[in-house]
């Protein structure tokens, strides 16, 4: 006979989730560490080359536990720098490899087969795009044929395909009904936070930052309009303001951090009052791992469910309450034209108006400030003054400045003259603090390519910087030192701005952009990928309200479940007619079945299972260990059942007659001491 | 029941001692008008088995020692020119018996396996474009050296389905083998000429008949096709079990019953004869018989007789 572990080794079934398990773990490369990786791809490599034949001998489960354990050893030791979440993704990909070098009974198989439609999983908390979904769709029927082909092995390949697709799309309706009906719960238990890798804005920006990040085109959030969208020169979203300044770098504020943190307490969330025209609109966020979210000023939750998601702080800032780990769909209203004068007065004077107090720090600027703080009194002369120094010395604007390491505001402004949005600000913002007004420079993004009216796609390269200044009565007001020296920036954007320097020169796919008919196809994918995230992934419980509102009128809790019972009641009557003919087909007998429980009153009372012994054969089994007036009563059973089941058929069938003995014989051995 | 069975039963456990599994399994055999595959080392028995049965049924008996030259016509007989009739006479071979005894099958070459297997499938032969009858009942009893003796062809899984059964001997008992050397010793065994035939070749006939008519119930052909089923698509089995496969055994189960003196079907019947009948199927030719657990034996555990 041949063993069991060469049958499994000689499977096309192991050899297709060895497979299917090396397509996840590579399409999980970024959260994987390197080494992991690299041990499932040997672990596949080894299945191939078992399957071809030209190595036989498995590796010893000695060998493959030593291996688990130095693996796990040196995951402990990473688990420090990358954080619980993708250690213990790690840690699932490594068991999963581990059992796929030791594959040898069909439970392993089964195992692996679980391991992978969690990886499946897992894989959704990284990659939410439509393209991914169909990837992942099509991983599982994989597995789903890997794992019929072990259990009927003498078909092919392609006809289990076939089958498995055939059963996947019966099942679709079903999932479709279930995902718009079921209630969205809130999820049970919280995703721990991974360390970021994603490129993107941080809180603290120094100025060649988001010079970098335009080489990024990733995409950052989408925005859907209710009408037109905004002008160019009015899409300015904030995302994070920073009010702490040391000379080179911005950084959100302590002070500012902790004051927010007692308001939390408090639960006293910040309510500027709102008046003038606004715009609607929802926004789908990429995932960041951070707290900030993007709007334009003044924003507010426009329903509850945002309300429930969103914390306003009161530098405008709008955050999330959790970190944004998966990507996350919420809706604003934000009224352009109100004041962002009701805030709180001191604290903010007091915050902004700090800078690095040394004489030593950026001399030249502290001195050209107090000169044109002794030329005008009134802050809008100085902020305009300021703004007329950019334009009147010649300053331009690019994407790759020079390095000012040591006094980077005194050398941009007095020696190389040229810089990006954040230079701008950030020297801006100094400068009218040095004149003892109120500014700070907040970090957002600026634009964003139209994907279909109404919709708005935002990208990493439309990051921007800019400068608030408090003006008496007015509040807050933006002043954005880039509008004057490259207006074409914020009229066109930055691919207009910055023609002829290398725009996204390391990003090969982005220059692929510029042929036209990979443009359009990109296009597509955005809107497919567009539409996917807004009516799949964005369906929370508010649209389900919708959906079910259009569906029923008024929602009341009572409609809503008649509604839900219905569509189950549907699902189950439709499998009900599938199964039902199959159960019916397979439902005992009442004879087999009073037997079989005749039987295991027996079997409990003498200790002796029937396991596959015919009846004849466990009666003269158990006879002997009855007590006599069972056996007997058990033998005349034994018999009843052979006459009424194998011998040929009787006018007078005495079902019922046998059914009561066997019913009064449970009783009775029942009633018997254990023996 | 048939005293004239069990009284030959007995006279065989006589001759062969130590092995009434065996005998009973064969006499089935032959009541179920299947052919027999006996799977031995020399020295077990094998030719004394046949001997002793087709004399013991009283059925005419004939020898073929299979060797690597042994060809078709050796074996089925040739026409031959009379020269003083001026015409061919068919002069019939060794296989024109009720009982054939086709010692060391393996031996020969797969021309005249084949030759043979024809015979035994169509139960008459065809030289020069004559078909030729083969008597009934034709019984044929093939004896097999294990596979990795030297000079052996082995049957391929074709024909060895065309055997309904397979059983192996095996070593005797002490006790059993003392009793024979005690039986050898003083005087010499009982020869295919001195013993009487205890059943006459009308009987047996009658008797296969009966065998037919054995009830098979509902719930018993249920529990066969269960067993069938578990070959085929469980994937521990390499050859699945053939519907010829499912014939046999529920013809062998009807012998068996008949045997015990019953007119139906037990699912003991068919456990009991389930491993002679499905064990060399479910193999095929290469694979030692003893090297592992029985495949015939898992079928059974892995299936409830009862209902599913």
């Amino acid at each position: 006979m041949q063993p069991i572990d060469k049958l499994i080794r000689n499977q096309t079934a192991s050899l297709l989730m060895a497979i299917v398990f090396c397509i996840l773990s590579i399409s999980l490369f970024e959260p994987l560490l390197f080494w992991v990786l690299l041990i499932a791809v040997c672990a596949t490599a080894m299945r191939v080359v078992m399957y071809i034949g030209w190595y036989q001998p498995v590796p010893s489960s000695r060998t493959i536990n030593l291996l688990g354990l130095l693996c796990c050893v040196c995951l402990v030791w990473f688990s420090f720098s990358i954080g619980l979440l993708l250690t213990m993704v790690n840690l699932l990909i490594l068991a999963g490899a581990l059992k796929l070098m030791l594959l040898n009974a069909p439970r392993d198989l089964f195992h692996l087969f679980c391991t992978a439609l969690f990886v499946i999983g897992i894989g959704f908390t990284f990659h939410q795009s439509f393209v991914m979904t169909l990837f992942y769709g099509l991983l599982t029927l994989a597995l789903l044929v890997a794992l019929a082909r072990y259990f009927t092995p003498s078909q092919t390949v392609s006809w289990h395909a076939k089958r498995v697709l055939t059963m996947g799309i019966q099942a679709l309706p079903i999932a479709i009904l279930l995902f718009l009906i079921v209630p969205k719960l809130p999820p049970l238990w919280k995703m721990p936070v991974g360390k970021s890798t994603e490129t993107g804005l941080t809180d603290t920006v120094s100025p060649g930052d988001i010079a970098s990040l335009t080489q990024s085109s990733e995409l950052v959030f989408r925005a859907t309009f209710e009408g037109p969208v905004p002008e160019p020169h009015e899409r300015y979203w904030r995302a994070i303001t920073l009010e702490q300044f040391d000379g080179k770098q911005w950084t959100v504020s302590p002070l500012r951090k902790q004051a927010r943190q007692q308001y939390r307490l408090l639960n006293y969330e910040f309510s500027p009052s709102l008046s003038g025209s606004w715009w609607q609109y929802e926004v789908i966020a990429q995932p960041t791992n951070k707290h900030w979210l993007y709007g334009i000023d003044i924003a507010v939750p426009a329903d509850h469910a945002s309300d429930q998601m969103i914390w306003r702080g009161a530098d405008y800032q709008i955050l999330s309450e959790s970190p944004l780990s998966t990507r996350r769909a919420y809706r604003l209203r934000s009224y352009p034209n109100a004041d962002m004068s009701q805030t709180l007065e001191s604290l903010d004077q007091r915050l902004n108006l700090q800078k690095p107090e040394s004489p030593a720090v950026n001399p030249l600027t502290q001195e050209w400030a107090r000169d044109i703080a002794t030329r005008f009194s009134d802050p809008e002369d100085k902020i305009k003054a300021v703004l007329e120094y950019f334009i009147t010395q010649g300053f331009t604007y690019t994407l790759t400045p020079p390095a000012m390491p040591d006094q980077p505001v005194d050398d941009f402004l007095f020696t190389h003259q040229q810089g990006f949005c954040s230079h701008y600000a950030s020297a801006m913002a100094y400068t009218l603090r040095l004149m003892d007004i109120p500014a700070r420079m907040v970090a957002g993004y600026h634009g964003g390519e139209v994907l279909q009216p109404g919709v708005l796609s935002v990208y990493q390269y439309d990051a921007h910087a800019w400068v608030e200044a408090w003006i008496g009565e007015q509040g807050w007001v933006r002043f954005d030192p880039t509008a004057v020296i490259a207006p074409q920036r914020i009229q066109f954007g930055i691919q207009q701005a910055v023609e002829e320097e290398a725009f996204l020169a390391n990003n090969q796919l982005a220059r692929l952009k510029q042929l036209p008919f990979l443009a359009d196809l990109q296009m597509l994918y955005s809107l497919m990928d567009y539409q996917w995230s807004r009516w799949v992934l964005g369906f929370d419980a508010q649209r389900q309200q919708n959906l079910l509102a259009l569906l029923l009128g008024k929602v009341t809790g009572k409609s809503i479940t008649y509604l839900v019972l219905a569509i189950f009641g549907v699902i189950g009557l439709l499998l009900a007619l599938y199964f039902i003919p199959h159960w019916r087909k397979q439902q005992m007998e009442p004879v087999v079945l009073w037997y079989q429980k005749a039987v295991t009153a027996v079997a409990g009372y003498t200790g002796i299972q029937r396991k596959n012994l015919g009846p004849q054969a466990y009666q003269d089994k158990v006879f002997a260990h009855l007590p006599p007036a069972s056996s007997a009563q058990f033998r005349s059973l034994s018999e009843q059942y052979i006459r009424l089941q194998y011998q040929p058929a009787q006018p007078d069938r005495k079902t019922a007659a046998f059914v009561s003995d066997c019913k009064a014989f449970i009783r009775q051995i029942r009633r018997q001491p254990a023996a | 029941m048939h005293t004239a069975l069990s009284e030959a039963i007995d006279t065989l456990n006589q001759r062969i001692l130590g092995k009434p599994h065996q005998i009973k399994l064969a006499v089935t055999c032959l009541l179920a008008n299947g052919h027999l595959l006996i799977e031995d080392l020399p020295g077990m028995g094998k030719t004394t088995l046949s001997h002793a049965l087709a004399q013991v049924f009283g059925l005419g008996f004939s020898r073929i020692q299979f060797t690597s030259d042994l060809l078709p016509a050796d074996m089925l007989g040739v026409n031959i020119y009379n020269a003083q009739q001026q015409r061919f006479e068919f002069h019939a071979g060794p296989i024109f018996s009720e009982v054939v005894l086709a010692d060391e099958n393996n031996r020969a070459s797969p021309k005249t396996q084949s030759a043979l297997l024809e015979a035994m499938e169509e139960n008459q032969v065809s030289i020069d474009g004559t078909t030729h009858a083969l008597p009934v009942p034709f019984f044929v009893i093939a004896t097999q050296n294990p596979a990795y003796q030297a000079g052996t062809y082995p049957l391929p899984e074709s024909q060895l389905d065309r055997f309904l059964m397979r059983i192996s001997l095996g070593y005797p008992d002490t006790a059993a083998e003392k009793a024979m050397l005690r039986q050898t010793t003083p005087s010499p065994a009982p020869t295919a000429e001195n013993a009487q035939p205890v059943i006459t070749p009308a009987q047996l006939k009658d008797w296969q008949h009966s065998v037919t008519q054995v009830h098979a119930s509902e719930p018993i052909l249920d529990y066969l096709l269960r067993l069938v089923q578990q070959s085929r698509d469980n994937a521990e089995f390499p050859y699945p079990l053939s519907p010829r496969a499912s014939k046999s055994l529920l013809r062998g189960a009807q012998a068996w019953a008949f045997l015990h003196n019953r007119d139906f079907v037990l699912p003991e019947d068919i456990q009991a004869v389930f491993t002679a009948i499905a064990e060399h199927r479910l193999r095929g030719s290469q694979t030692d018989y003893r090297e592992d657990g029985l495949l015939s034996q898992r079928i059974l555990d892995l299936t409830d007789p009862l209902a599913a």
